[in-house]
């Protein structure tokens, strides 16, 4: 998955990726309003992955945020 | 005289997850691959056949039978839990003790340090690198200068998603006298599991679980594996009738499938980081 360079998977060895990301609150409310919801911690969002085009528009909502 | 918490209950919430319809859920790891066809016919055909007016098997033996072929070990060293929660709770109620030492890490799976609060342990919360890795000879370190009767972490961790290989594992288990419980809940997608090795050691517990890459959150089976003396006091104090019966049947069902389940396991999320 290509993510924007404001927010950084910081690896993943399970089913979810751990990312820090910049105004991580702001993007977690973002994706919440957009149907999608992940777990937050602090400046770290976790996303499990989903099915191909659920991770899809979880990209797309990342990259419309940050726009 | 009214009555009064204690103090350990006084700033205790209830674990809230969230609630809400939401279109894509993201949240709680949980796997995106429904039971195939065939599986979901034995996993009708078992609960129609149950005998609902019984007790389950206390040993869930069946069960524990085909979890042990899966993941290569005896039976005889396998419990079964109602999750792998369940057996975390047990585990740290029979094995530590109010004012026990007990070594965690942070950030890590949040239930370790709230059983240890529970049961009055002193919890120990390691913090990790700034990367998030786990400094090992750090924490054989402080395990036996603090006299840590138990260590637990979840590896690959949650939330990092970072595995730690097996060589460190077994140097951390190898090198303290704590017993050392290694939740691997997410092991199938790391592949760094020390599950076929517990009787290697005399102070090793592995969990593993069927919520996650097996795609069984809903039956919640977790399963503890360790040499015959540790497994025979996780048997002695987990509840007698842990694990129901749907749940049992259900399990056994998905295990008798254990091509399909190794399949989906084979598959995995993401490429491009790796292990150690």
């Amino acid at each position: 998955m290509e993510m924007p360079e404001k927010i950084t998977a910081i690896a993943a060895d399970a089913n979810f990726i751990f990312a820090k990301a910049d105004k991580a609150g702001d993007l977690f409310e973002s994706l919440m309003k957009a149907g999608i919801i992940v777990r937050r911690f602090d400046d770290y969002l976790r996303i499990t992955a989903g099915r191909n085009l659920e991770n899809l528009e979880v990209v797309k909502a990342i990259e419309r945020f940050y726009k | 005289m009214p009555f009064e918490l204690n103090e350990k209950l006084k700033s205790m919430e209830p674990y809230e997850p969230i609630t809400g319809s939401f279109r894509i859920r993201l949240d709680a790891n949980e796997s995106f691959v429904p039971p195939a066809d065939e599986v979901m016919e034995d996993i009708k055909t078992a609960i129609e056949n149950l005998h609902y007016i019984r007790y389950p098997d206390s040993l869930a033996s069946e069960l524990c039978a085909l979890a042990a072929s899966y993941y290569g070990v005896k039976p005889e060293l396998v419990t079964a839990g109602n999750g792998s929660d369940d057996l975390i709770s047990v585990i740290m109620n029979a094995f530590t003790q109010r004012g026990d030492k007990v070594l965690t890490f942070t950030p890590d799976f949040s239930m370790y340090s709230f059983y240890s609060g529970l049961i009055e342990t002193s919890c120990i919360a390691m913090p990790k690198r700034d990367n998030f890795t786990i400094d090992v000879d750090a924490a054989i370190k402080t395990a036996n200068s603090e006299n840590v009767r138990l260590i637990i972490f979840s590896n690959p961790c949650n939330p990092t998603s970072i595995g730690l290989c097996t060589a460190d594992v077994k140097k951390l288990v190898g090198s303290v006298n704590a017993l050392v419980v290694v939740d691997e809940a997410y092991m199938d997608f790391c592949g760094q599991s020390l599950v076929t090795e517990t009787e290697s050691y005399d102070n090793l517990i592995v969990l593993r679980t069927m919520s996650k890459a097996m795609g069984m959150a809903a039956i919640r089976l977790g399963f503890a594996v360790a040499n015959q003396t540790i497994t025979n006091l996780i048997r002695a104090a987990k509840s007698p009738y842990n694990v129901n019966s749907v749940s049992q049947a259900i399990g056994c069902a998905v295990f008798s499938h254990s091509e399909y389940i190794k399949h989906a396991n084979a598959h995995k999320c993401f490429e491009g980081f790796s292990v150690c």
